[in-house]
């Protein structure tokens, strides 16, 4: 949309022309399809061939979705194997929901200390298990030993914070130990109510989405229940299985959800049960609306990709969008994406096992924008939207999003405790993924309410820097020690760590150790974690490994502590002595973390000094004696550093004119910028 | 007269008062001077001797100003993307539409601005009243005559106006829109409740902002003494000429609009600097002739709706109050040369 066009429409008025039709806009056919995008693979199935995870926390659900009361009635079936080495005495459970009982909850007091929680009730939520049945069987026999019902038993606790209020994990003491190897099957009948949106999940309008909507069991590690609370800025945590999950819902209303839909059956009552189905996942997710349109759309993989070091190669995958009417025309924004995602990161992490990914594309105000959950992603993006791609078109959430499939999806790190792990790893890769098919992106702004764009065509964005979000990472650089477990970081200051410093840090691994061996790190880390729950640890292993050094001091410095980078020429002098000039160069290190970085003194005759330095010292003086003199000094010239939070200082010219230019040229475009601002206030004469 | 006459002659008595806008323009860029050595000097000194002044001197790059705005403090926090090209514009008008906050010195220097502005106004209505070349001292002491009645009527007005900003913005573009979209799932929809809301916001803004022009143009061209009558006055001119004050203000409005809307296509972007300057403040001069604009073709529309000869009396022949007219007065026996008003 071009800025003239935008113009006339806010100068002259559309007002009158599109309300109604978009207020009113029909539910759409089933099986919209885009003709350019029609879908030529056989449908996928949900099954994954041979077995990938360890299958031991396996979920069917029968749930039922009533608009007009918000309420949800489901029925649910966990079996679970204890896989450790060691016996358990009782089951532990997410209930996710009940963060959004009440004001008191651990959520809600945390999202406090940001902004004001809501207060009506409607807005609230609420998960009541009705009824809690366990069955175990013992390791090695067919039949269920012991049935008994738990349902008094249930019990909440607060392993993180001890607020008593909060009732975000649930304890059921078992009738005997589950010993390693036993099956134990849980049976739950519970209700729910829907809330308003809170944190991805609830109603807005006729959209539903549904995250962390069922009760689901924690991870038992050899040292115990790693279920935690639900925290304000924390995600989830769970282990594999199968999912087999019916959902009734209106007739005619659209339905997406983790995994492939394998029937559809219409009730008589005016509902239809959509049945879901998905092996080796460790979560399910899902969505529906009268409204939504779909889009299908098929990825072929490049078959001179090699297969990975397992022998794996990538297979097709049908890639299935629902988008929002109002967005129609981003459909192949979306599914452009979502096929760069499959292509890269299979390539540079590991083969993408699943038969479809669905892209769902959420309606405004729904706040369930820019998530990843097993096989199935949110965008986002406004109606309004950019031709070029902007920092606000689709483009890098869908990639973020489904590059999370890899990271988060198949190597199931701890959110909770480990939130980089998947955050900053994709967060890295997404940006990486995104130049690669679009090397120009542009910055652009939201005005008028954040509604109307304008693009910079003169401001490009780049990878290493704004993709790897340097900008909200420098603000804030020292908030938070990244080697704490996610949920204590603070509420402001997570965000940092967990996307940007991480994606920074291993930007600059990759700069470092260059990007064969980098590739060969992730494409190590994903092929030997993937179905698994790495810890740090287990990163740094690989990365050591692989690189056949010891990185620790790197690792020792981005993770294991939270001082900031800053490299400085704090002096460059040339003055003449005799025939020769002699060069003083002094380079400062600013910050309290340490890098060893390269230092290149230019002389007026076009020949360069490069110097190595280590980085330890608070600063290095370094002397040159030339015929010519220096003209400019420069610290970390390639800017393998990208942590570097202020790059302005890393040079030094001995003439120095250009800065009072740039300043003459800004200062009098700010100055038109001023006056127009103080015409405004001449309105009011 | 039609309205559409009265656009017409306004346009006319401001394209031959062009040494006015001039010196208001003048007067501008010399207002925003100081603030702005302050703020090139912050970039000065940000920048230093850094090789990272190149960037910004041949083009625009993210990574510079995004790096400078962290740093800034005070009018320096405003330098950032918005000053490219038109998006000057975009940003100050949706500043206007949505009353985002604006660094402190910023607002201050807005309202000395529209103190000075209120101080010429007087002469600038004059001026354009008299529809013929006033002299500079004419002007002035025109402007300075009628000062202190116009800071009484604009105390009235900014009462009204911060009304309007701080309890009616509000309810419209805060409560009512969260209200009316509470439930909505579709931005579109929103996009619409927001123009509709603004459009009462500008509405409600210009209805008042005619009530006080015409009331600075019959304090002035009247030569009231009481501003309440002024305001009066005023408020009986605009519901007795009906429908036409109504039309000539949407005319002006979009001879503004016509104005955003060339500096848009031609306002260049980053990689200039005097470019860049000149055009921009050609289109400074633009905005403060279109604002001259809406007075004189307002002040064209009283004229040719009321103040025309047929009926007003003629005004009573005053001796001029001056020492040697006095001196003279007396010696002819004169009497009483006191000079008496209309």
């Amino acid at each position: 949309m071009t800025r003239a066009a935008i113009l006339s429409c806010l100068v002259i008025g559309v007002v009158l022309t599109i309300v109604v039709s978009g207020q009113n806009a029909a539910p759409p056919s089933a099986g919209t399809r885009g003709a350019a995008n029609a879908a030529t693979l056989p449908a996928p199935t949900g099954a994954v061939m041979p077995t990938r995870s360890p299958r031991n926390a396996n979920y069917t659900i029968a749930a039922r979705l009533d608009p007009s009361t918000r309420a949800l009635t489901a029925s649910e079936t966990i079996v679970w194997r204890n896989i450790t080495a060691n016996p358990t005495r009782e089951l532990q459970f997410h209930v996710y929901w009940n963060a959004w009982r009440n004001a008191k909850s651990t959520f809600l007091r945390e999202r406090a200390l940001l902004r004001t929680p809501f207060h009506d009730d409607e807005d609230f939520a609420r998960v009541d298990i009705k009824k809690l049945i366990v069955h175990q069987r013992s390791s090695g026999q067919e039949a269920e030993s012991l049935r008994s019902d738990r349902t008094a038993q249930m019990t909440f606790i607060a392993p993180d914070d001890g607020n008593q209020d909060d009732t975000t994990v649930m304890l059921v003491p078992l009738a005997e130990p589950a010993m390693p190897g036993d099956t134990v099957r849980i049976e739950l009948d519970w209700t729910a109510r829907v809330p308003k949106p809170f944190a991805r999940t609830g109603y807005i309008g006729s959209f539903y989405f549904f995250a962390q909507w069922f009760p689901k069991l924690g991870v038992l590690e050899d040292t115990g229940w790693n279920c935690h609370q639900f925290h304000a800025n924390t995600e989830f945590f769970s282990d594999f299985g199968v999912y087999d999950v019916k959902l009734t819902v209106p007739t005619r209303w659209r339905v997406g959800g983790t995994g492939v839909a394998r029937a559809e059956t219409e009730n008589g009552d005016g509902t239809t049960t959509h049945s879901y189905y998905q092996e080796d996942v460790h979560d399910f997710a899902w969505t529906t609306s009268p409204t939504m349109i779909e889009r299908t759309a098929d990825f072929e993989p490049d078959q001179a990709v090699p297969p990975s070091s397992s022998g794996s190669r990538q297979g097709p995958v049908r890639i299935r969008l629902l988008l929002q009417p109002e967005h129609a025309p981003q459909a192949d924004a979306h599914i452009e994406a979502a096929r760069a995602a499959l292509k890269y990161l299979s390539r540079w992490a590991g083969p993408y096992p699943y038969d479809q990914l669905t892209v769902i594309d959420p309606a405004y105000q729904s706040e369930a924008d820019g998530m990843e959950y097993p096989t199935l992603i949110t965008a986002g993006t406004p109606w309004l939207a950019a031709s070029r791609v902007t920092i606000n078109t689709p483009h890098e959430v869908v990639l973020h999003e489904a590059g999370h499939q890899f990271f988060y999806g198949i190597v199931a790190s701890n959110e909770f405790e480990d939130a980089w792990m998947d955050e900053g790893i994709t967060t890295y890769l997404a940006a990486r993924a995104l130049v690669q098919d679009h090397p120009r992106t542009y910055y652009e702004q939201r005005f008028f309410g954040n509604f109307v764009p304008w693009v910079f065509r003169d401001l490009e964005v780049s990878r290493d820097t704004y993709w790897n979000r340097l900008p909200g990472y420098r603000r804030t650089p020292e908030t938070d020690l990244p080697s704490h477990p996610s949920f204590r970081y603070s509420v402001s200051g997570g965000r940092m760590v967990t996307y940007s410093k991480t994606a920074l840090w291993l930007n600059t691994l990759e700069r470092h150790l260059g990007w064969p061996t980098m590739e060969r790190v992730l494409q190590t880390y994903f092929d030997r974690w993937q179905f698994k729950h790495p810890k740090p640890a287990d990163f740094f292993a690989v990365a050591n490994e692989v690189a056949g050094q010891d990185l620790m001091w790197f690792f020792d410095q981005v993770y294991r502590s939270s001082n900031a980078f800053d490299y400085a020429i704090d002096t460059l002098k040339s003055v003449k002595e005799g025939d020769v000039y002699r060069t003083d160069v002094i380079v400062s290190r600013n910050g309290g973390a340490v890098f060893p970085v390269d230092v290149t003194v230019t002389l007026e005759n076009g020949e360069t000094i490069k110097e190595r330095w280590d980085g330890q010292d608070r600063w290095k003086h370094y002397t040159f004696t030339r015929s010519v003199r220096a003209t400019s000094a420069v610290v970390d010239p390639d800017r393998v550093l990208l942590l570097d939070v202020d790059v302005t200082n890393n040079s030094k010219t001995i003439d120095g004119t250009a800065g009072r230019t740039a300043a003459t040229k800004w200062s009098l475009k700010w100055l038109v910028w001023f006056q127009d601002s103080l015409l405004s206030w001449a309105f009011f004469v | 007269m039609t309205a559409w006459t009265a656009c017409a002659d306004g346009v006319r008595r401001v394209a031959g008062s062009w040494n006015l806008v001039l010196l208001l323009w003048l007067i501008t860029l010399l207002f925003s001077v100081p603030l702005g050595l302050a703020v090139r000097s912050d970039i000065e000194r940000q920048l230093g001797s850094s090789l990272a002044a190149q960037a910004p001197i041949s083009s625009a790059t993210y990574d510079w100003l995004s790096e400078f705005g962290d740093q800034a403090t005070g009018a320096a926090t405003t330098v950032g993307p918005t000053i490219i090209g038109f998006g000057v514009v975009v940003d100050n008008l949706s500043a206007f539409l949505d009353w985002d906050v604006r660094p402190v010195i910023v607002g201050a220097m807005g309202i000395a601005y529209a103190l000075l502005w209120l101080f010429l106004s007087g002469g600038l209505i004059d001026r354009f009243a008299r529809n013929r070349v006033t002299r500079t001292h004419a002007f002035f002491q025109v402007s300075g005559g009628y000062f202190f009645r116009l800071l009484r009527l604009s105390a009235i007005s900014t009462f009204i106006y911060a009304g309007i900003v701080l309890h009616a913005h509000h309810w419209l573009l805060d409560d009512t829109f969260d209200r009316l979209t509470d439930n909505l799932d579709t931005e579109r929809t929103a996009f619409f409740i927001r123009v509709g809301l603004y459009a009462a916001f500008v509405l409600l803004l210009a209805l008042v902002n005619i009530w006080f022009d015409y009331a600075k143009i019959r304090l002035i061209v009247e030569d009231r003494g009481s501003v309440i009558g002024a305001l009066r006055a005023a408020a009986r001119f605009v519901v007795r000429s009906g429908f036409g004050t109504f039309a000539l203000y949407g005319l002006d409005a979009a001879i503004f609009g016509a104005m955003l809307i060339a500096y848009a296509l031609v306002a260049p972007g980053a990689a200039s600097t005097w470019l860049a300057f000149i055009v921009g403040q050609a289109y400074v001069a633009a905005r403060i002739a279109v604002k001259l604009v809406f007075w004189a073709s307002e002040i064209a529309w009283f004229q040719g709706r009321l103040a025309h000869a047929g009926y007003a009396a003629a005004p009573v022949a005053v001796w001029p109050d001056s020492a040697a007219a006095e001196a003279i007065g007396q010696s002819l026996g004169a009497g009483d040369t006191t000079p008496q008003s209309v």
